[in-house]
């Protein structure tokens, strides 16, 4: 109970909010606890941003019904999804939300509380709070009545803060299948398989990268039990390249298996890291360079270079400037060094030993800096 | 057998002369129905708008605001002295798995189109009284117990009601409810738009209760350059069309709708023409009756008849 009333004067804001509203009942605690009423809110912040106070009491519209105990924080971190603040605070300008301190009106500052013979398109105040709130809740749970939102007294729906799991930090995957297998007419490769759990967790692909939608209701209508994707959307945002057979196959296909599917087998440590510590997540093609290998190599471990010489391996000459990558080229061996693929025979023989290119480089091969390298003993 | 041949030549001459006089006042009657018929239709047409008050009021529905709460059926009872329990009985959305018509205790009721596919939205329309620009209903009363009010209702004097019922044939949205269970004083019922809240200075009682404020009440002109605004702003969200603008020669109840309302005839918004059936039927009979023409007419034509009948007679 101390804490719920923490709770609340650490909300006042001048919002629609309504601290006269606690219950009689605590009359004589009240006065133990205005040492906190005396403090000044402190708006939640996350991120640097400021988000607004967590709960907000609606209560300026007095009818049938009581007044509505708004879960201000729960709305704030579920319009991380899409729209952020101005999913409901509509006079903000697009961008504006990133300032640390949006300009936040009340909304009976614009909104009459009461409007009778129509001149404009402005709704009252009580117009205004119903459609906004119900923009969202008629779509999802289909839910219009009124005791949903108003109960006879603000205390006695009890927060949701916490008890409900905001999409952003638990993004309801447990509803999704591992793998979706698609019929498709396209012969002779009708078969695309989609690894669900490759892309949500492998590939660190957010929910909202391809579930980005307008509204609460394209997952939470009723009609809908699956969250409704546009393929070629979300598909092709990632596989720009990509061709038919990427994805289209004779037969189901296996998950993603970087051994299998990038001859770069994982060992040691880097079988634990995640995709993104690499690859750029949601970029195509996925080749890393050499920076992602210095996020760590170097970096990480307090060089400011990578000294090759702590593997047993110093890099002399031309090496020194070589990509990691050209030289770790994957495989069983990934780690290991393949020095036969550019040293065939050709230069080994005779006069020219390993570690001295003469003449032109293969194709593809680093070009290194002007004047360091070539030169002949 | 003798006395039977003259009898029968008598009745053939006059069958002839029968047949002949028949054809003659056949092309006549002919002749003056086509005439008058078409100096009425070809006549100006007298507009509605010329009898009505230009501030006259209207309500704008938003059925894409609407959420079905059913709160206006609710208000419209209490405001109109109906029966109606207490206001949790909104809530109950059953009464949405069938189609319900105005009655003599309810006169608005909300009915629910599901649409079609897997990801339509319902769309919720209130039915009543449209209050029409031009009402049939008006024009079928044989008494005057229907009136249009120029400044946008149609009221009902039970007063002067005979009971004929010709305003519930008349009616094209079929709104109009009859008391057929009152043994001694049936009455005809139906919205009369609040009219004791509106000479107060209130609004009707739906709009007022509407949470949403998919109702609004204003000026008929106002609310119609808002529809199309609002049309215009939310591009691809509504039918670009709004009902009642003049179906049946225009209404004072007027709706957007985020669907083609030829879907939306199942909930009481049916396809109709641009003409009041009233405003052809009077206007007719009113073009016939002008300066009362057509009395005098059939008077004189009677009059030149005889005249030419006599005159035949004595040579």
């Amino acid at each position: 109970m101390v804490r719920a009333i923490r709770d609340r004067y650490r909300d006042h804001t001048d919002l629609e909010l309504h601290v006269n509203a606690l219950l009689t009942s605590l009359a004589l605690a009240a006065c133990t606890f205005s040492g906190l009423a005396a403090s000044p809110p402190t708006p939640t912040a996350q991120a640097g941003r400021i988000l607004g106070p967590d709960v907000v009491i609606l209560d300026q519209v007095v009818g049938c019904y009581g007044s509505v105990r708004f879960d201000h924080r729960l709305h704030t971190q579920m319009s991380t999804i899409q729209g952020e603040c101005k999913n409901c605070h509509h006079e903000l300008q697009a961008g504006s939300q990133q300032t640390s301190e949006p300009v936040i009106r009340p909304c009976r500052t614009c909104h009459e509380p009461m409007s009778t013979v129509v001149t404009s398109e402005k709704p009252g105040l009580r117009g205004a709070y119903h459609r906004q709130c119900l923009s969202c809740h008629k779509d999802w749970s289909h839910e219009n009545a009124c005791g949903y939102c108003h109960t006879s007294s603000a205390m006695v729906r009890g927060s949701a803060v916490g008890t409900k799991m905001p999409h952003a930090a638990n993004p309801p995957r447990s509803f999704a299948q591992v793998v979706y297998t698609y019929q498709t007419g396209h012969a002779p490769v009708p078969v695309v398989t989609f690894h669900h759990a490759d892309h949500a967790e492998k590939f660190g692909l957010q929910c909202v990268d391809c579930h980005g939608g307008s509204s609460c209701g394209q997952c939470h209508g009723s009609k809908i039990e699956r969250p409704v994707v546009n393929r070629e959307e979300s598909c092709f945002k990632c596989h720009t390249q990509s061709r038919c057979v990427t994805c289209h196959d004779r037969q189901e296909r296996p998950a993603f298996d970087h051994s299998v599917h990038t001859r770069w087998w994982l060992r040691a440590g880097h079988a634990a890291l995640a995709c993104s510590a690499c690859h750029v997540a949601g970029e195509m093609p996925r080749r890393p360079t050499s920076d992602s290998c210095k996020q760590c190599h170097a970096q990480r471990w307090g060089d400011t270079e990578f000294d090759h010489a702590r593997t047993g391996v110093a890099l002399r000459g031309d090496h020194e400037y070589f990509d990691c990558l050209e030289c770790h080229r994957g495989g069983d061996q990934a780690m290991l060094a393949s020095c036969s693929s550019c040293h065939t025979e050709r230069y080994v023989a005779g006069e020219r030993r390993v570690g001295r290119v003469l003449g032109e480089l293969p194709t593809g091969f680093p070009q290194p800096p002007a004047g360091v390298l070539h030169a002949p003993d | 057998m003798n006395a039977s041949q003259p009898q029968n030549a008598t009745h053939e001459t006059g069958a002839c002369r029968c047949a002949s006089r028949r054809e003659f006042v056949r092309r006549v009657a002919v002749l003056t129905a086509l005439t008058v018929g078409g100096v009425a239709l070809g006549s100006e047409r007298s507009g509605a708008s010329k009898r009505l008050n230009d501030d006259r009021m209207a309500v704008l529905v938003d059925l894409k605001r609407c959420v079905g709460c059913r709160r206006c059926e609710w208000a419209c009872a209490g405001a109109n002295g109906n029966s109606h329990g207490p206001i949790e009985e909104c809530d109950d959305q059953s009464v949405f798995s069938t189609r319900r018509n105005p009655s003599t205790d309810r006169f608005c009721v909300v009915n629910r189109s599901v649409g079609h596919g897997a990801d339509a939205k319902p769309v919720y329309a209130k039915m009543q009284c449209m209050h029409c620009e031009h009402p049939p209903c008006v024009s079928a009363c044989l008494v005057g117990a229907m009136r249009k009010d120029p400044s946008g209702p149609v009221t009902y004097d039970a007063s002067k009601c005979i009971g004929c019922r010709y305003c519930l044939v008349a009616c094209p949205f079929e709104r109009l409810t009859y008391e057929y269970n009152s043994r001694f004083t049936p009455r005809v019922r139906k919205c009369e738009f609040c009219r004791h809240r509106t000479q107060r200075g209130q609004v009707p009682a739906c709009v007022e209760v509407c949470p949403v404020e998919a109702l609004q009440y204003g000026r008929r002109d106002d609310l119609l350059k808002l529809a199309h605004r609002r049309i215009a702003d939310h591009a691809g969200e509504y039918v670009d069309h709004v009902y009642g603008e003049t179906e049946g020669g225009g209404t004072s109840w007027l709706y957007l709708s985020p669907r083609p309302f030829e879907e939306l005839a199942e909930v009481g918004l049916p396809a109709l023409s641009s003409h009041s059936p009233a405003e052809r039927s009077e206007h007719i009979q009113h073009t016939i009756f002008k300066w009362f023409a057509a009395p005098i007419g059939v008077a004189t034509l009677l009059a030149t008849l005889n005249w030419f009948t006599r005159k035949g007679s004595h040579s």
